[in-house]
């Protein structure tokens, strides 16, 4: 979900998230695409038995998120064009779903290749706007299966791009969450390890903070948005044992103002309270890290790419001091995220086959490893131990970032937020809940029980539920 | 008679004929400009309020043809009457304050003193700034962390609110933003009518021996009334739709206490991918506007009293 940009000042990355929500496509053709692309630099592709250019002269339009991974990706751009002789159009942009959206609304078929966020698949794939990859995977002239291996894909990932029985779109960026926090200001607090549970890390935060030093023992997502607070806020709320809805998929009865729900979100609002940051209300992922990043908020929750973006020297004070851990536990268990930017297909592309070439290409092993240079974050279970991931992300976050990620990966959950058509709705709603609890506006129980009020209309509206 | 005429210069003239005649010339001189409307603008309102007779959405992708159903559930949607009455106190403080605020510089600065160009126009550079920078400069200027609105307050030994994250404080946080930015509109405005101004009802009042304050309340206010109405109506409806500079301050929050109906419809069309009811949405606003222009222009065409 996270839009992680890497480079720049605090006011530089705000200026970047904002100007990103409105939808700012970046610079054209990358400077990288114009490199020289050697004849070893092809070998990992060509061992596929399929023919590369079985579209050459064609071009695509491919739209993506702007975040470190699409940095990686462009680099590799001329590789691509070399190996297959398809031209690219390559359009990072702030809010990637907002610009598609109204591609895909309009009926467009501009843009052949889209990258998406996990969350909104079923929507896309009820209006029809995502072509099916199953037909595309099974056609050998297209997919070499033995050298594309999609069974190496993280499975728990690769379920995110999974409707009625068929692949829409493939993972190529996946996302859980992890518990970051200041190993050097915990240590001096006497707090020997992180926390494990809640009202744990609720009085290391108490013990941390130090208002005069502009010190924060915590900050988290208040922010309203489905991807937003209610991201963060589902870790919380199914470990006090809350959730969304009675018994997802078969019961879609909404259950927002469970006791557990306003248990866990009251958590939150105190916490928040005690030992956040002034403006909490109004922060999202790119004020929270970068407030982490500046050292004024000593732990977080967020997704697992934080972890490098807190020893990037060039976004980050507070390099070599982080430390992280699976995200805390409670009576409901242990809840890391899980999302994923996928690659797709737009229904309506007149180029579906160089399109296929590309989602392939870029999901591939060989891409993945290429993009080591600025991020071990891959979608492949093989890789997760390769010796070249490793010498990468063993050394994150004092060398516990791997370990973390490796744990959530294991028992991250695809249905951590519900999946199902309805969901923008659904999770803003509760979102604007819990940013007018955390904001003071109306007490905890108040904002659920009104959350809940209007989510049971609108799911009835949608046939959800009678 | 006329038809008669176009057919003789056909037959004379053949098609350039019939285009020169009277009859034809101006239709054919304004059909490029009707046929540019028609596109651009007349398509795709028939358009939106086609989509707002239809369910077409995540619940419904073929969209079938419900009528009014989607008009029948904005009435009875409490979200839309609490994005109504927050684009409401918006537009009337935003543009009330624009208004006084543009008025009063104006008056102020409508004299023959060195240096004023070059204050008119630095007055005028909030206006010509993308609102979109503007959003991002306030949001830091707001920041309780490192903004400079709160440092200053706390100077002065002045309670630091979170201007953007209180429910009470956000939405007058967004109008001051929009004041700052669009007062120097009312201003330009107003200055040109000031200007414009005849000056002999001045000179006859002065004559009369009427002071400042009756000369403005008798001779300026009801000279400048269609200015007034002109700029109101302008500022107005711009207020009404806006979005950018909400959008980027506070995304509609917290809550839902800076939504308005451009954003509640923004949701509901591209976030929800409700596209019947946003449409249905887009429509009303459409009505609430031209219900507003319609009684600002009758105002204005109204002899004063």
């Amino acid at each position: 979900m996270l839009k992680r940009v890497r480079h720049g000042t605090a006011q530089a990355l705000l200026a970047g998230g904002l100007l990103g929500a409105l939808v700012m496509p970046a610079a054209g053709t990358p400077r990288h695409a114009r490199a020289a692309v050697g004849a070893s630099d092809l070998a990992p592709y060509q061992s596929a038995r399929i023919n590369w250019r079985q579209f050459a002269g064609q071009h695509l339009n491919v739209a993506m998120t702007d975040q470190i991974d699409t940095d990686a990706l462009r680099q590799h751009l001329a590789l691509f064009t070399k190996l297959t002789g398809i031209t690219l159009n390559f359009q990072k942009y702030g809010d990637v779903t907002q610009q598609e959206l109204v591609n895909l609304a309009g009926g467009s078929g501009s843009i052949d290749v889209l990258q998406i966020d996990s969350m909104v698949i079923p929507q896309w794939v009820r209006l029809h706007y995502l072509e099916p990859l199953t037909p595309y995977l099974a056609n050998r002239s297209l997919t070499d299966p033995r050298w594309f291996n999609a069974g190496d894909i993280l499975p728990r990932f690769a379920a995110l791009g999974v409707e009625n029985n068929l692949t829409y779109a493939l993972p190529e960026y996946p996302e859980t969450s992890l518990l970051f926090y200041r190993k050097d200001l915990f240590a001096r607090a006497g707090i020997k390890a992180p926390p494990t549970t809640y009202q744990q890390w609720a009085a290391d935060a108490a013990k941390v903070t130090n208002r005069a030093h502009n010190l924060y023992g915590i900050g988290l997502i208040a922010v309203k948005g489905a991807d937003q607070n209610v991201y963060r806020w589902a870790s919380i709320a199914r470990a006090f044992g809350g959730g969304f809805f009675k018994n997802f998929p078969t019961d879609l009865t909404p259950i927002l103002n469970s006791p557990a729900n306003v248990a866990a979100t009251q958590w939150m609002v105190n916490v928040l309270k005690q030992s956040g940051p002034p403006g909490e209300p109004n922060m999202g992922w790119n004020e929270v890290d970068t407030a982490a990043a500046q050292g004024q908020v000593a732990s977080t929750l967020d997704t697992f790419d934080v972890g490098p973006y807190l020893e990037d020297p060039s976004a980050s004070k507070t390099v070599g001091k982080w430390g992280a851990a699976v995200v805390p536990s409670g009576p409901g268990g242990t809840w890391p995220s899980e999302f994923s930017w996928m690659l797709g297909i737009n229904a309506r592309s007149s180029h579906k086959g160089a399109a296929w070439l590309f989602v392939q290409w870029a999901d591939s092993a060989p891409v993945m490893l290429s993009k080591l240079n600025l991020t071990p974050i891959t979608n492949r279970t093989s890789l997760w131990n390769d010796p070249k991931v490793l010498a990468v992300a063993s050394k994150i976050n004092n060398g516990e970032w791997l370990p973390a990620v490796r744990k959530s990966l294991a028992i991250a959950n695809p249905q951590f937020r519900p999946r199902f058509p309805g969901w923008e709705q659904f999770g803003d709603r509760l979102s604007v809940a819990i940013q007018e609890a955390v904001a003071g506006g109306q007490s905890v129980q108040a904002a659920l029980d009104s959350a809940q009020q209007d989510v049971t209309q609108q799911l009835r509206i949608g046939h959800y539920i009678q | 008679m006329k038809s008669s005429r176009t057919e003789v210069a056909a037959k004379r003239g053949g098609l350039l004929g019939i285009l020169r005649s009277e009859r034809v010339l101006p239709g054919a001189m304004l059909a490029p400009a009707v046929i540019v409307l028609a596109t651009l603008t007349l398509f795709p309102i028939g358009y939106v309020i086609y989509l707002s007779l239809t369910d077409l959405g995540v619940n419904s992708p073929d969209g079938a043809f419900v009528g009014l159903d989607n008009y029948r559930l904005i009435q009875s949607d409490p979200a839309f009457w609490e994005s109504l009455r927050v684009t409401g106190a918006f537009t009337l403080a935003a543009v009330g304050v624009e208004f006084l605020l543009g008025f009063a510089i104006a008056i102020l600065l409508n004299r023959r003193l060195r240096g004023l160009g070059l204050v008119r126009t630095l007055l005028l550079l909030p206006m010509v700034m993308t609102p979109v920078i503007v959003g991002i400069t306030w949001r830091m200027l707001y920041s309780p962390t490192y903004g400079l609105v709160d440092y200053f307050l706390g100077r002065l030994g002045v309670g630091q609110p979170d201007w953007l994250g209180d429910s009470r404080l956000a939405l007058w946080s967004v109008v001051t933003v929009d004041v700052w930015q669009w007062t120097p509109f009312m201003f330009l405005l107003l200055t040109a009518g000031l200007h414009s101004l005849p000056s002999e009802p001045y000179e006859a009042a002065r004559v009369d021996g009427a002071g400042r304050l009756a000369t403005f309340r008798l001779l300026t206010l009801p000279l400048l009334r269609n200015v007034i109405i002109v700029a109101l109506i302008f500022r107005a409806i711009d207020a009404f739709d806006t979005f950018d500079i909400i959008w980027v301050l506070t995304n509609g929050g917290p809550g839902t206490s800076t939504q308005t109906l451009t954003i509640y419809s923004y949701f509901q069309t591209f976030r929800w991918l409700n596209y019947g009811y946003g449409a249905a949405l887009s429509i009303v606003m459409l009505l609430l506007v031209a219900v507003f222009c319609v009684i600002m222009v009758a105002l204005m065409h109204r002899e004063p009293a």
